[in-house]
């Protein structure tokens, strides 16, 4: 069992704690696995106006099983996790991030709208493969 | 009251437009009804309205995603666009419930896209409904799984065919007749 970090636009008024902490709180807690989504940490960081590297340095990296990454569209200056565009350099960088400090299992690219031809989407794991690869040396040269 | 039924009421906020429409006119009263107490129907009432509509209609297209996997005819005789246009005016309406949204969502979609369509598009809302009724049917807002075999007849391209699922299938055939 997998827990995913979403997307959201409000924060829950009367919240007891923020996001970073209530996902890892539930990780930690419950045993279960992270299913860390990369494009909703981008998309909320931008949202919400925070650092997005110091949202990860506030969760439990080692259980992250698997990522997802995808990309948004604009609209009123919100950032909307819609799934719709290729993924941003930003979040090719959170991955290379989080693989030089956890062996990723697997890589999740996911586009719902917009779908692109199919070289476009290989163009996009091939830059998933790489940030990966670069993450591994790094976590390799530690 | 408490921050569980606070978030409740939030995403009821989030997927009923009318209810939505409603708080937000009066959070007060509206509030009450949702069970919250003054000072928290004040807090969500403060919430960022135009925030709350961006996140109801990303929700909105995300089950139109699912949808348009069920219901392959129909998305593909509509199109993209006519297709969204119709969903965002049904979906506002109809909050799926149970352990098979998207399922339900489908149904009952479905059954409105073949009320509001004509021509080729209705025949293929049609068709796209018997084929998810050979699995689900729609008990309210839920969708319930059938168990048994299930036949039905629609039309494709313009001929009748008849669906056949067997017993415990995921699957189902056509015959033109």
């Amino acid at each position: 069992m997998l827990l995913e970090n979403i997307a959201y636009l409000v924060d829950p008024p009367g919240a007891e704690m923020d996001e970073a902490e209530f996902v890892s709180r539930a990780v930690v807690e419950s045993g279960c696995g992270l299913l860390l989504d990369l494009t909703n940490l981008h998309a909320n960081a931008a949202n919400h106006g925070y650092d997005p590297v110091a949202w990860l340095e506030r969760v439990p990296l080692d259980r992250v099983v698997q990522v997802h990454v995808t990309g948004g569209h604009w609209r009123d200056g919100i950032l909307i996790d819609s799934h719709s565009q290729a993924t941003p350099a930003d979040v090719w960088e959170l991955l290379e991030y989080v693989a030089a400090r956890a062996p990723v299992r697997a890589v999740l690219l996911e586009r719902d709208e917009r779908i692109p031809p199919i070289g476009e989407l290989l163009d996009e794991l091939d830059l998933a493969r790489a940030a990966l690869r670069a993450g591994e040396r790094a976590r390799g040269a530690r | 009251v408490g921050l569980a039924e606070v978030e409740a009421a939030l995403a009821r906020l989030y997927t009923d437009d009318r209810l939505r429409e409603n708080f937000f006119a009066d959070p007060r009263a509206v509030g009450a009804e949702l069970g919250l107490s003054d000072g928290e129907a004040r807090q969500l009432g403060s919430a960022d309205r135009r925030r709350v509509e961006l996140f109801a209609e990303s929700l909105r297209l995300k089950r139109l995603g699912e949808v348009r996997g069920l219901l392959p005819r129909t998305a593909a005789v509509l199109g993209d666009g006519e297709l969204r246009a119709l969903f965002l005016e049904f979906a506002g309406d109809f909050v799926p419930e149970g352990t098979h949204k998207h399922r339900a969502d489908a149904l009952a979609f479905a059954e409105y896209a073949a009320g509001r369509l004509c021509g080729q598009a209705r025949e293929a809302a049609r068709f796209d409904l018997a084929v998810q009724r050979l699995f689900f049917r729609l008990d309210g807002a839920a969708a319930l799984p059938r168990s048994g075999p299930a036949l039905a007849v629609a039309r494709r391209d313009g001929r009748r065919v008849l669906l056949v699922r067997p017993w415990k299938s995921a699957r189902y055939r056509s015959i033109q007749f």
